[in-house]
């Protein structure tokens, strides 16, 4: 059986640069594989390593998430293929267009059993593209889940946190699942993962290599701001430990917070 | 004669509710419209959805007990071929996330998640929603039809005005799902021990903290302040020192209380955001560069370790 992971390759929003007219910049941002997405190619890998069968890890966007730092990255993680479903036409590609891609590119691979998926993108978190493919795909969809079992009758058994309850579910595969951060903690790659990483076989697709014919976009992104900040007193306190603490305490009482 | 829009709502959490038909009458912009709305449960919830402007409920009596709230989806999908609906507002739940992804994946539609604003121009619908962790807020337009969305909490239930229609109430029955998952068991977690989003006073120890036994004097210090004890996403999800519950931010809490105090925290967007509507913010850091400061009421360009104690004398002495 294999497993396929989905993971996205995103600006990493720590390095998101806020102009001074509240424009929004990634232009100097490093690119990589959302912190959310990677608990999930720990646990495709995991039961893998448990069960056997591959870890196929895939990925869709623009021609920058084809970077060798980041395919290096994915790949000593213990993923044993990476697929990259590249065009430009993915740049700012909402939910819809890029649930369809991962669908068609999944089709495309063969005796896939399993898709998992983290809990939100590391750049949008809208949390939606991976209950998409499910449905595209047809199969058993959920998200939330914080743990994954292999039942020896080829069926899983699943955990998953909703709200203030937990809930343990069987779910006949094929079958797509969100798995939240919780769900195990990645790993750091060793050396010998990290020189093995760069023998193992990498994939670029085309649109058109999975029988996509142009992609129509679902959302048309208007305006991006900086959110509206609070505005601050941003009064520096000064003097010794002591006198700074009294100044806080006099002016916490002042502002009738204590 | 104009078509009237069809806005069908839809969440199991009956609190969202008001939430939902306020942001469905905004949706309606002031024209007539037929807003529709399922329901699970009996009575109680019908009427709690009385006179709220609602024009039809569908209500489903309960779900078989081995069903989660999620089975729901063919029932919703057939209420959908029926209604055609113009929008489709969904609840902002676990379960309304993943019923909002199958809706608009089987409509091919457009998918608009957590929206905080709704607007109208000359060309249509705009929306306002959260990217990049909260470092940033988005205008999008959707370009297809019907639009699928999610609400969350405190968005849009002021817009809900109260009105004389009674909804006419039909009964629906629950359509199975072709496969699903099966419920084996669900067991209630243990109430979240704290509600951050209620307290009044917060103390939000960040990376500046060295040790996890340093928190206890995080603990003595929320103690002397009367506050409770929050977290950077680091100190929960990295470290595991502080539960989940406690994180302020992005996917965590966003606090509403009188008084802030970070301790060594750096000041990210990612965190900061769940700070906004907090009263006064204070920020001690040994790093002037700190972009919390920048957030700040009051800064305190010191050591932690100096800072806590003798503000632990002085709350005390006070």
């Amino acid at each position: 059986m294999n497993i396929v992971v989905c993971l996205k390759i995103t600006p990493d929003p720590e390095d998101l640069e806020i102009g001074p007219d509240g424009s929004v910049s990634t232009t100097h941002a490093e690119w990589k594989t959302g912190s959310f997405d990677l608990p999930a190619l720990e646990a495709g890998v995991r039961l893998a390593e448990m069960h056997g069968g591959k870890v196929i890890a895939l990925s869709a966007g623009t021609s920058q998430i084809n970077q060798s730092k980041v395919r290096k990255d994915i790949l000593s993680r213990g993923a044993e293929e990476l697929v990259l479903v590249v065009d430009d036409s993915l740049k700012d590609a909402s939910t819809a267009e890029t649930a369809l891609v991962l669908e068609k590119a999944i089709r495309k691979l063969t005796d896939v059993q399993l898709v998992l998926f983290g809990e939100g993108s590391a750049d949008l978190y809208f949390q939606q593209t991976g209950v998409q493919v499910g449905e595209r795909l047809g199969w058993v969809t959920l998200n939330a889940v914080q743990d994954v079992r292999l039942l020896e009758n080829e069926a899983l058994e699943v955990q998953r946190i909703v709200e203030h309850e937990l809930q343990v579910l069987d779910v006949p595969l094929p079958a797509v699942l969100c798995v939240t951060s919780d769900i195990c903690e990645p790993r750091l790659a060793s050396m010998r993962e990290i020189l093995r990483a760069s023998k193992k076989t990498v994939f670029e697709w085309s649109l058109s290599d999975i029988g996509i014919e142009g992609l129509t976009p679902s959302v048309e992104i208007v305006k991006v701001m900086a959110p509206p900040r609070a505005s601050r007193k941003g009064e520096m306190l000064s003097g010794s430990v002591e006198e700074m603490v009294s100044a806080l305490v006099n002016n916490l009482r002042k502002d009738g917070v204590l | 004669m104009e078509i009237q829009r069809q806005i069908f709502i839809f969440s199991e959490d009956i609190t969202l509710v008001r939430e939902l038909i306020g942001a469905a009458q905004v949706l309606a912009e002031g024209k007539p419209a037929i807003l529709s709305a399922l329901v699970i449960g009996g009575s109680t919830s019908v009427e709690q959805m009385q006179n709220t402007g609602v024009d039809r409920i569908y209500r489903l009596d309960t779900l078989p007990p081995d069903c989660l709230v999620e089975d729901i989806f063919q029932t919703l999908w057939g209420l959908t071929r029926e209604i055609k609906p113009d929008y489709l507002v969904i609840g902002a739940t676990t379960a309304g996330r993943l019923i909002c992804g199958r809706l608009a994946a089987r409509l091919n539609t457009t998918a608009l998640t957590d929206i905080q604003t709704i607007e109208f121009d000359a060309q249509g619908l705009l929306i306002r929603h959260m990217v990049f962790g909260g470092g940033a807020q988005r205008l999008e337009r959707p370009l297809r039809q019907p639009v699928v969305m999610t609400i969350g909490k405190g968005q849009f239930e002021s817009q809900a005005a109260r009105s004389e229609k009674v909804a006419e109430v039909i009964p629906v029955a629950f359509t199975p799902p072709e496969t699903r998952a099966i419920l084996r068991e669900r067991r209630e977690l243990p109430p979240v021990s704290v509600n951050l989003a209620e307290a009044k006073r917060v103390v939000c120890p960040g990376r500046g903290i060295a040790r996890r036994e340093d928190l206890t004097m995080v603990e003595e210090l929320a103690r002397s302040l009367g506050a409770e004890i929050a977290c950077t996403r680091p100190l929960s999800e990295g470290l595991g020192w502080l539960p989940r519950e406690r994180y302020i931010g992005i996917s965590g809490a966003y606090i509403k209380a009188d008084l802030y105090v970070g301790l060594g925290v750096s000041g990210q967007v990612q965190h900061t955001i769940g700070i906004t509507d907090a009263r006064v913010v204070v920020a001690i850091n040994r790093d002037a560069e700190a972009p919390i400061f920048k957030q700040a009421d009051y800064g305190i360009v010191a050591d932690l370790y100096e800072v806590m104690p003798a503000l632990i004398d002085a709350l005390r002495s006070a």
